[in-house]
């Protein structure tokens, strides 16, 4: 490196350190820009900035001023803690050196790597990396937009105010009333998500409408993800209260009217959780190539398979075999991406072979909790990562114990992935 | 030779094209971070690895892995990690700096290390 060049490269540095939020297009910093800040987005910005050790130039968009969590959020719906306690602030990443900018994109210019905000700003990089997450396809069920827009029927299936929303029509149910829990065909948000909600539902109903139902109808053929423990728990914990069904698709809503192939469910509290897809910013953009619902990248970088210098995290991927659409996942995703996109600025080949962990809680009860794990390793013949054999699992039961282990799991994924 | 040629055909071995042994430990152990980075304090967290000794990780981990250790989740886990893997992670956190906010915590240290010896001792549900 010329002397030049090297004190060009440090005026760069010590600008951004002393700034934070210097405009990184100055200075010939390298520049990310980083589209969504859930735990996609935040874990990418964490570790370019600490991995480049300030050397990458990192600009995160987020629409929102703060982040909503979706673990523990099913707590929320049955009064187990508010939403304060799923707010994540960006505060850690800013002190990081992390530009935070509030906007929502509208418009993604893949071959620029680029962005276009709705106030008319422009935002481009190096690389460009989205991290939408999911998006609803709320008119695929006829009736389902319009009962959603009426508040009719409530999703709940993204943090924030349609959770407290699900948790005043719990209240106020009237005992003897009827709850409805319908979930979509996969993929979705949270495999384990539903059955978990059912569960604390289920509990809330015992305890505070004792002669309520709740019916979990289920699109999918079977319980998508810990069957053997929902299964137990379904008949153990909540015999008698919640009612199970699989291969029960939804297909139109009318009032507070749900139509399934072979009966119709009126019912007091409709939670009905659409079919998903990637987030809109990027089926928008049209790069949702997979039945235009999810994003094809390269496990290896999470690069989109035909838009060179384009990333893809989290549950707007089309997932590899047996991964789940999780937080710690998109947080395993960002970490892959991050170490790609650091090498391939570098001009250095990036890792051969990633390595991902998942770990995930659900809560059966308020005080009792079980985890899922996999391990999922790059297989170069199949070119994708895959579940490793004889490793990850199911709790064989869910305790008391795995509650406070889950409690500790989402305090320490938001600390690695938000710097909280 | 001159040694500013020398210096120079060093740093072009150094910037070689070559995917570096301390960057897949660090990717490896990155991956571990998502579990083991809870805030001092936090009730029932998982250890924070940086400054483990070597041998009683690698040692941890295998036991782990060949379900001869008890374990609510690490089990599941470490049975996916090559003993390759494992050795690269056992090395990586021997020698990785704590994060500064542990350090930075009243009383973190203390029960951090009440945390790792937790992990490093095999002890009965």
């Amino acid at each position: 490196m010329s002397p030049w060049s090297r004190r060009r490269s440090l005026a760069a540095l010590g600008a951004l350190a002393l700034a934070g939020c210097a405009s990184p297009a100055a200075r010939g910093a390298p520049h990310v820009v980083v589209a969504g800040g859930g735990f996609g987005g935040a874990t990418l910005a964490r570790y370019l900035r600490l991995w480049s050790a300030g050397r990458v130039a990192v600009t995160l968009v987020e629409r929102e001023p703060q982040a909503l969590c979706c673990p523990m959020s099913n707590l929320v719906v049955v009064g187990q803690g508010t939403l304060a306690d799923l707010t994540q602030g960006y505060g850690g990443l800013t002190r990081l050196g992390v530009r935070v900018v509030q906007g929502e994109v509208v418009g993604v210019d893949a071959a620029a790597r680029a962005v276009r905000l709705a106030d008319g700003r422009r935002l481009a990089g190096q690389r460009l990396v989205l991290a939408p997450g999911v998006g609803f396809m709320t008119d695929a069920v006829p009736g389902l937009a319009l009962a959603l827009a009426r508040g009719e029927a409530v999703q709940a299936w993204k943090a924030g105010p349609e959770t407290l929303a699900l948790r005043a029509q719990l209240a106020a149910l009237p005992d003897g009333g009827v709850v409805l829990i319908s979930v979509p065909r996969a993929p979705y948000r949270c495999p384990p998500g539903p059955y978990e909600r059912a569960c604390l539902v289920a509990e809330f109903l015992q305890r505070r409408k004792p002669r309520a139902k709740l019916l979990l109808r289920d699109a999918n053929a079977e319980i998508t993800s810990k069957k053997a423990l929902f299964t137990q728990v379904f008949a153990q914990r909540y015999a008698g209260v919640l009612e199970y069904q699989p291969n029960t698709e939804l297909r139109e809503v009318v009032g507070r009217t749900a139509q399934f192939d072979f009966d119709a469910v009126k019912a007091d509290v409709l939670n009905l959780i659409a079919p998903q897809r990637a987030g809109d910013l990027l089926h928008g953009a049209g790069l949702a190539r997979i039945n235009g619902r999810w994003a094809d990248v390269d496990w290896r970088t999470l690069a989109l398979r035909d838009a060179p210098g384009v990333h893809v995290l989290g549950d707007a991927t089309l997932a590899a075999p047996g991964m789940p659409k999780s937080a710690t996942m998109a947080n395993q995703h960002a970490k892959v991406a991050a170490a790609a996109i650091l090498a391939e600025l570098d001009g250095k080949p990036i890792n051969p072979a990633p390595l991902l962990i998942n770990t995930c809680y659900s809560f059966v009860a308020a005080d009792a909790a079980a985890h899922v794990a996999s391990v999922h390793q790059w297989d170069a013949a199949e070119a994708t990562v895959k579940p490793a054999a004889g490793a990850g699992g199911v709790s064989p039961a869910a305790s008391a114990q795995e509650a406070r282990l889950a409690r500790a799991w989402f305090a320490s994924l938001r600390a690695d992935s938000f710097a909280a | 030779m001159h040694a500013a040629a020398w210096l120079l055909a060093a740093t072009a071995l150094l910037a070689a094209p070559v995917w570096a042994a301390d960057t897949a430990a660090r990717d490896l152990a990155a991956t571990c971070a998502a579990c083991h980075s809870a805030p001092a304090g936090t009730p029932d967290a998982p250890p924070l690895l940086a400054g483990m000794p070597a041998p009683a990780m690698q040692a941890a981990l295998t036991a782990f892995a060949r379900r001869e250790r008890p374990a609510t989740v690490m089990h599941h886990i470490a049975a996916g990690l090559t003993s390759a893997q494992i050795a690269l992670l056992a090395q990586w956190f021997e020698s990785a700096p704590k994060p500064a906010a542990a350090r930075q915590a009243p009383q973190g240290g203390q029960e951090n290390s009440g945390a790792v010896l937790r992990f490093l001792e095999s002890q009965p549900r």
